[in-house]
């Protein structure tokens, strides 16, 4: 299974939003079912940037549940100034970058497994079949490697190459979500990749 | 693509290796229903605290708990800040009793130059009852004895002619 899907830019958020007004309108009137169906809409894409950022499924799985619980005891706050889909991003990211502050002294990688496709993925397959200095390297080394670069960024930068990189966003959706703006998002992108570059420079091949 | 731009291509394609991480089989399977349950379980268990229901209506106070709990930069200025007027208020507090302190004792010296001013032009002359009774805003009263017919403090009776309204 592949998990977090990129999620193709704008024209790919959410299906129709009035249906998901409908939803979120429900919800704030202690509808769980509508509520039940907004988190199924929402949670693979939440679990994979909270798994991104901590590189820990237990860690994940609890950061995750507790964004969408705190994001139903805060629908009452939700005035619908972005998408309810950008405003639960936003107490996800809040929350785990709270978590990571208060982990920071204690860093432990426990990483998923790979799942069984991952072998067959053509992109990675002439990846590694490229001439890279270590095209020896073993997926499992490889994925150890770029995840322990990624935890060596900063919260923000990790958390801009994890949103675009990653899970697909774009530089206008990542601003919302981290508030902040397009150009910091850029020249925070432009650093943590210049920074993964170098980190993992014996992993890529030479273009 | 600019020569001068790293290319990042290579690295990309990498980080999409990110995308295969998955959690285990049938996780999402269950997720909803844990998320669900727990706020069932929240609802039954914990009533809204006397904080969350003062500050269910002030979602502005909240964001600005949210932004300090992510932002301690922010949480630390916000803390001096308050400190520093708790501390310039206790000083401006102790400021009344060493200026009257200053105003009893003549003799002391008054630091505060609108104070020393103020504490000379007071306490440096000698004072004139005269001036302060042409000054103070009481009634004046006199002692003298009220003769009947008489009205007291010197006033006469006097008469004003009425026209007619043509």
């Amino acid at each position: 299974m592949i998990m977090a899907e990129p999620v193709a830019r704008n024209e790919s958020e959410p299906s129709a939003p009035a249906d998901e007004g409908v939803l979120v309108q429900r919800a704030r009137q202690g509808d769980l079912e509508a509520y039940d169906e907004l988190v199924q809409r929402y949670q693979e894409r939440i679990y994979a940037t909270v798994y991104h950022m901590t590189s820990n499924h237990e860690d994940a799985n609890d950061l995750a549940q507790e964004s969408f619980i705190k994001a139903f005891q805060a629908l009452k706050s939700f005035k619908g100034g972005s998408s309810f889909y950008t405003w639960l991003y936003r107490i996800a990211v809040n929350k785990t970058i709270n978590f990571l502050k208060q982990r920071k002294n204690r860093i432990h990688l426990s990483l998923n497994d790979l799942d069984f496709n991952t072998e067959h993925d053509p992109d990675l397959v002439a990846f590694i079949s490229d001439k890279t200095p270590r095209r020896d390297a073993g997926l499992n080394e490889l994925q150890e490697k770029l995840n322990t670069a990624l935890m060596k960024l900063s919260e923000p930068h990790r958390l801009v190459v994890v949103l675009h990189d990653v899970q697909g966003l774009s530089h206008e959706e990542i601003a919302k979500v981290m508030d902040c703006n397009i150009g910091t998002v850029r020249s925070r992108l432009f650093y943590a990749r210049q920074q993964l570059q170098a980190w993992l420079s014996d992993y890529l091949k030479a273009t | 693509m600019n020569e001068n731009q790293p290319n990042f291509e290579s690295l990309r394609r990498l980080l999409a290796l990110k995308r295969h991480e998955t959690p285990p089989p049938g996780y999402f399977n269950n997720f909803s229903r844990q998320v669900i349950a727990r706020i069932r379980a929240g609802e039954s268990r914990a009533p809204a605290s006397l904080a969350d229901r003062v500050f269910e209506g002030m979602p502005w106070f909240l964001r600005l708990l949210q932004s300090l709990e992510t932002k301690p930069i922010y949480a630390g200025g916000f803390a001096t800040a308050l400190c520093g007027l708790l501390v310039f208020g206790a000083v401006m507090a102790q400021r009344p009793e060493v200026v009257s302190q200053a105003i009893l004792q003549p003799g002391s010296q008054v630091t505060s130059p609108l104070l020393a001013s103020a504490t000379s032009t007071t306490l440096a002359q000698p004072v004139n009852p005269m001036l302060i009774a042409d000054n103070s805003t009481n009634p004046v009263v006199s002692f003298a004895p009220v003769v009947a017919g008489q009205m007291p403090f010197g006033a006469q009776f006097t008469a004003f002619p009425v026209s007619s309204g043509n």
